[in-house]
């Protein structure tokens, strides 16, 4: 490819971004919509190339002198927690989501440790995730527009996070000063977001299909009359098609595919020492 | 000679040849922080569970009766809370299929269940059927009517089976197969005591009595953990079933930890009592159930011989300080390198300290599987025994170490073959 049809490439990625946003803005305002509902990561928080063992590393490098212990004991007992989390999940509630609360107890149960360790742990990871996150204005400045139509947006995410930590991230990321309410205005500090659903907290989760009937009942809105974005195909459009609402696609772009393959071979000689 | 060595040199199957390294000092300091990290998962495992108070983990007979004694230990000495109960489960392959087999008659199936006819299938390739009823149900072919004479003498099929305890002619192997399928299911159910949720752990490798009783038609849920996972070829992954100390296909060098699928013999060896595989239940007079492997004082016979591997495991586990969890990972990372290279590389001392007895095959047949003699290096070489790497190494040859490491070659060659055979019918897709 030469170096003109990459941009063209590149800019032709952009514009199909632009379309989607202009596609949803769209579906939205088309007049009978009361609900918009959004995917956090990788929609409106946009990670980078790193993986999820390299950032649970760094939070326990991070956490570790605190909590006077080896760092990579901890990292290990981190990611056993993390896999022990969602081997209970599958064996015990395959509907349900792991939470970071629970894995956190776990590790500074493991070391003797109190309450006060696993909230280090736990601000150490979202700290260290928050570095590795950006937002999507494009699609933030969507959700302020519709919302100034009296369209109600909120988040609906598969994540081991609390509802608090995502919103905690949402604020943080986006520079926001607060999720945003019913009553509050729109300025552009204000984070247009009216409230997070998180699989962690609800027990439900989108990629079984069970947090979007979850979210309707809740919101009190007919499916019919509610959108969701998202990255993912099958547990953001698939499904939530399958529950009845209206789903607008939007993937990540090539470049951030690119990045992420880089980042996984990059990342291949630690994942072989955890594998060993 | 004392007490002591007499059950080690029994246990062994032979006499240790050294000092340095003996079978309970390499328990206690290689297999003790593995085992201890397996617990240290299982306990986390636990921790996750949402209803950890509707949840057994249920120590299948017979390397989980150990498996069981380990984890209580650990939990003692590291004082770690856990809120889900421990129970053994006395459960064989050939207990755990019989209430999927009179699904069967029951549900008036002309076929037997799919894990039914996959574990059987594989189990009684050689057997004829008459053979293969006597296993499973105790009813030999002279006690069945006439009829069923020829169709019993043909080799084993699961669709023979299914037609036989369909028929007239096989009612009393079904009868029997109904009444042990019954007091299993009910021990089952004395030692879940009222939860909902059997976790059964067990040593390893396919999950085959999960995969049973989850097609038994139980209304209980049941998942289980594994020290080591492995899979069938062609078989899905079930996502109830996990491998908590590794999850292989096969060994590779590459994940050292899959050493335990080279020499799986011997992890099965550690931690099975000296206890008769579970075969038949029967109602004691107080109403309880209690399997044949229950023998008046069978816990004790849990309790490993001092001297041997297994009483190493257990005073690295007893030595264990209060929440350990740093320790155990640190110990585990290095004693995996050690197990790693006892296996694939073994002194002589390692071919003693982890030769092991003769094992029974199971699944009500007499077959098991033996620790040779000593022998020559070509003989060693050209046979299939339990651990060839020991063999070499017990043999004392000078070259001990290029044959190895060729052995070891060979390994790599074949995994890669493998993998690329796996790979092969996805890239089709």
């Amino acid at each position: 490819m030469s170096r003109v049809d990459g941009i063209r490439s590149r800019v032709g990625r952009a514009l199909h971004q632009r379309e989607r946003l202009a596609q949803l803005e769209r579906e939205v305002l088309r007049g009978d919509v009361q609900l918009l509902t959004t995917d956090v990561f990788d929609t409106v928080l946009l990670r980078d190339h790193t993986t999820e063992a390299q950032r649970l590393a760094a939070a326990a490098r991070r956490a570790a002198p605190e909590l006077g212990v080896d760092p990579g004991a901890l990292a290990r007992l981190r990611w056993e927690a993390h896999a022990s989390g969602y081997r209970a999940v599958s064996m015990e509630r395959p509907d349900g989501e792991a939470s970071l609360t629970m894995m956190c107890a776990a590790v500074a149960a493991s070391l003797g440790l109190g309450d006060g360790a696993a909230k280090t742990l736990h601000d150490a990871e979202l700290a260290v995730d928050a570095e590795h996150l950006r937002p999507n204005r494009p699609l933030l400045a969507v959700f302020r527009r519709v919302r100034a139509a009296g369209v109600r947006v909120v988040a609906v995410s598969d994540t081991y996070y609390s509802e608090d930590d995502v919103r905690w991230l949402l604020a943080t990321v986006t520079g926001a000063d607060r999720t945003g309410g019913s009553s509050g205005g729109l300025g552009s500090r204000e984070l247009p977001i009216d409230r997070v659903y998180s699989s962690a907290d609800e027990g439900a989760t989108k990629h079984r299909g069970g947090l979007y009937p979850l979210v309707a009942q809740r919101e009190s809105v007919d499916p019919a009359r509610a959108v969701h974005v998202g990255d993912h195909p099958s547990a953001d459009v698939q499904r939530s098609r399958e529950a009845g609402w209206t789903a607008v696609h939007l993937p990540r772009e090539g470049a951030f595919r690119a990045a992420k393959i880089l980042g996984g071979a990059a990342a291949l000689p630690s994942a072989l020492r955890r594998a060993r | 000679m004392s007490t002591t060595t007499t059950s080690a040199t029994r246990e062994l199957g032979g006499a240790p040849r050294s000092a340095e390294v003996t079978p309970e000092s390499f328990g206690r300091d290689v297999l003790g922080p593995v085992v201890a990290e397996f617990c240290l998962r299982l306990w986390t495992l636990g921790t996750q569970l949402e209803r950890p108070e509707d949840t057994a983990m249920l120590f299948c007979a017979r390397g989980g009766l150990r498996m069981q004694l380990a984890h209580e230990r650990f939990l003692a000495s590291s004082g770690l809370p856990t809120a889900v109960s421990l129970r053994p489960l006395m459960v064989s392959r050939l207990a755990a299929v019989r209430p999927v087999l009179v699904r069967t008659p029951r549900e008036g199936l002309d076929h037997l269940l799919p894990s039914a006819a996959a574990a059987l299938a594989k189990e009684f390739a050689v057997l004829d059927l008459g053979a293969a009823v006597k296993a499973l149900s105790g009813v030999g072919p002279e006690q069945l009517p006439a009829g069923a004479a020829a169709p019993l003498s043909q080799p084993f099929t699961p669709d023979g089976l299914a037609a036989l305890l369909r028929s007239p002619d096989g009612a009393l192997v079904t009868e029997a197969l109904e009444e042990q399928a019954d007091l299993f299911v009910e021990h089952l159910r004395q030692q879940l005591d009222g939860r909902q949720h059997a976790l059964l752990v067990d040593t390893g490798l396919y999950g085959t009595t999960r995969d049973l009783l989850a097609e038994a038609g139980l209304r209980e849920q049941t998942s289980c953990a594994l020290i080591a996972r492995s899979f069938r070829p062609g078989t899905a992954a079930d996502h109830r079933t996990y491998g908590l100390s590794v999850t292989a296909h096969d060994y590779s060098l590459l994940q050292r930890r899959s050493v335990l699928l080279r020499y799986w013999h011997f992890v099965e060896w550690l931690f099975e009592p000296p206890l008769r595989s579970t075969s038949r239940f029967e109602r004691r007079a107080d109403g309880r159930v209690v399997a044949d492997t229950e023998v008046d004082g069978w816990e004790d016979l849990v309790v490993p011989a001092p001297g041997t591997p297994f009483a190493g495991v257990l005073a690295y586990l007893d030595a264990l300080p209060p929440a350990p969890a740093e320790k155990v990972v640190l110990d585990a990372d290095r004693a995996w390198g050690q197990l790693h290279r006892a296996v694939v590389l073994p002194t002589p001392d390692h071919g003693w300290a982890m030769s092991v007895e003769a094992r029974s095959h199971g699944f009500g047949r007499e077959e098991t599987w033996t620790q040779p003699e000593q022998r020559g290096l070509l003989e060693v070489l050209r046979s299939d025994g339990m651990w060839r790497e020991g063999e070499v190494a017990r043999s004392a040859t000078p070259l001990r170490l290029p044959v190895l490491l060729a052995v070891e070659a060979l390994y790599g060659l074949r995994n890669g073959y493998r993998a690329v055979r796996r790979r092969a019918p996805i890239a089709k897709r």
